[in-house]
């Protein structure tokens, strides 16, 4: 096994719950060191997916290999993974202390140290001996933030890691998956739906939509293929006609709205001086995870 | 799976319920006795009781282990049951727990940790039932008799407990496959004390009942396979056929199959069980 092969591979992973198809064929592979988000509407099969992943669910088809393993033949792959699904899930009638020691014992890790410094890592240092059913949704997240790196995982799959928390509580998560990512070299696989959160964490990211994928690519060629040039030139109307040539592209009001890259800023600016088309503006309009992420699920029929 | 028992153990012990589901056998027979002292402490200065043959009272101080074969002990029993297996559905947790341990190993330390409680907490009121019974026959009451020997009460209480063993694995064994069925403890509680209620039942009414589905039933083979163990001979029956009597190994097949049955569909279930 190699640094560049992939720590997490999913091969045409499909879920059928009787006549309904949860997920249907989704292929992703994730490297070594990344940040993966897996981005989706509500009902799109994302925790599906993780939790055919971690075994809680048997595949209908397909596989999900880990290091090249496939975890159904290989269950073992999971000890280098370290998840949190569905906000956390813990006893409630334990302490966070507790909860920690139960986990420690069955990953045959217990380590009271490393748990006391990983609650004090997600902010319940002081509220290390409370029980759980006194905790607040976020108070339970961070928790199950700490127990999901109790094994010091290899591969981090973290769903939904913000729900309950506050807004510097969603700063404190941003920043500890980047610390888990770039200083501590571990592949985090993001589950969430908070685009602007993805949108600054993530190297890539996939889209599914109605159990399927619609969309794979890195966060900068997608933010990319989403960049606008906004054109003024006159007359307007001959403008359009050269650039609709190479380029989709409209009215804006006075000003034309081209769907192309940044790059092709020159290319749009030449082909308007050769047509003998006045350029007055042009500026490139970067857009945002969220409107690329709102077109790819409109056009997939979420 | 030494892991799994131990994540099992600290997550139990610290559930409330296993005090009035586990912890209730030492603590209930000990306010019976502590009863018993302040009643005779009451009739200080009436006649001394009158000592019962080594015998009978070497019986008698096995009776927590009978207790625990009653409808009411099995009652609390397959309660523990469903708690164990039903409440990881209630609280959410196995998907905590299942990614990191196979599931057929989790299965398995639950049954070992719930029997191993609830054998600590029989051995516990044995225990005491032997200490508040010398106890008692300081404050006038029962005195013991002379002429018992370690190795004769050692082998009550061992025959005792085996039977009770073999009837709380049949009741766990109720408890755990409804627990996993419905993926709920109430229901797993509920099913598992009709199923102790319905073996009871199927007793009371055997001679109605069509005797090869009757045979087939865990009842008589329980009772003829204890009475074996605490008497060295078997139970007659009767039945609509006749009166039957099978021997121990035929006894112990049958209930040998019924706790293979329920235990290894329980993990059988469990196995192929999607956790949503």
């Amino acid at each position: 096994m190699s640094d560049t092969d992939p720590v997490l591979e999913l091969v045409d992973l499909t879920k059928r719950f009787g006549r309904q198809t949860a997920v249907q064929g989704v292929s992703l592979s994730v490297g070594r060191g990344e940040v993966y988000g897996f981005l989706g509407p509500n009902g799109a099969g994302k925790s599906t997916t993780i939790r055919m992943l971690l075994r809680l669910i048997r595949p209908s088809g397909g596989q999900a290999r880990l290091w090249g393993q496939d975890v159904a033949a290989h269950p073992g792959q999971l000890a280098r993974v370290g998840s949190l699904v569905d906000g956390g899930t813990l006893y409630p009638f334990l302490t966070a202390r507790q909860n920690l020691a139960v986990l420690g014992a069955v990953i045959g890790r217990r380590d009271p140290a490393r748990a006391d410094a990983l609650l004090d890592q997600v902010g319940l240092g002081g509220a290390m001996d409370k029980r759980v059913k006194s905790f607040s949704t976020g108070m339970k997240q961070r928790l199950g933030v700490a127990a999901a790196l109790l094994n010091d995982p290899e591969l981090v799959i973290l769903d939904e890691p913000s729900n309950g928390l506050d807004v510097s509580g969603i700063g404190e998560m941003r920043a500890l998956i980047r610390r888990l990512a770039r200083d501590e070299g571990r592949t985090v696989f993001l589950c969430s739906h908070l685009l602007h959160e993805v949108e600054q964490v993530c190297d890539r990211v996939a889209i599914v939509s109605k159990g399927a994928m619609v969309r794979e690519a890195s966060m900068a060629d997608l933010l990319e293929r989403q960049d606008g040039v906004r054109v003024e030139a006159d007359p307007p109307e001959t403008a359009l006609s050269i650039l609709s040539r190479r380029w989709p592209a409209r009215r804006d009001g006075a000003a034309l709205v081209v769907e192309a890259r940044r790059a092709d800023a020159p290319a749009i600016v030449a082909a308007l001086v050769e047509g003998g088309v006045q350029v007055f503006h042009i500026a490139v309009e970067r857009r945002s995870l969220e409107d690329a992420y709102l077109s790819i699920t409109e056009g997939a029929g979420a | 799976m030494m892991g799994a028992i131990q994540a099992e153990t600290l997550k139990l012990v610290r559930h409330r319920a296993i005090w009035g589901l586990v912890w209730i056998f030492p603590i209930g027979l000990t306010l019976i006795y502590l009863l018993g002292i302040v009643l005779g402490l009451g009739r200080h200065g009436a006649l001394p009781g009158v000592a019962e043959p080594p015998g009978a009272w070497i019986a008698n101080s096995t009776m927590v282990w009978k207790a625990a074969q009653s409808g009411p002990a099995r009652y609390l029993i397959a309660a523990f049951a469903a708690l164990a297996f039903g409440g990881e559905y209630g609280w959410n947790t196995w998907k905590l727990v299942v990614p990191h341990s196979r599931r057929w190993v989790l299965i398995g330390a639950k049954y070992a940790v719930v029997l191993g409680l609830l054998l600590v907490a029989l051995v516990l009121a044995a225990v005491l039932t032997l200490v508040f019974a010398t106890l008692v026959s300081f404050t006038g009451g029962e005195p013991v008799p002379a002429g018992i020997t370690p190795g004769d009460l050692m082998a009550a209480h061992a025959r005792a407990a085996l039977a009770t063993v073999v009837s709380t694995l049949l009741t766990v064994g109720y408890g755990s496959l409804a627990a996993i069925l419905l993926r709920s403890t109430m229901g797993g509680a509920i099913v598992g004390i009709a199923a102790v209620t319905v073996e009871g039942v199927a007793g009371a009414v055997a001679p109605i009942l069509n005797p090869m589905i009757f045979m087939a039933l865990p009842t008589y083979h329980l009772h003829n396979l204890t009475a074996f163990v605490l008497t060295g001979a078997g139970t007659p029956l009767m039945l609509r056929s006749g009166i039957v009597q099978e021997g121990w190994a035929i006894s112990l097949a049958w209930i040998g199959g019924w706790i293979a049955l329920l235990t290894g569909a329980t993990a059988a279930i469990f196995e192929r069980q999607d956790l949503n």
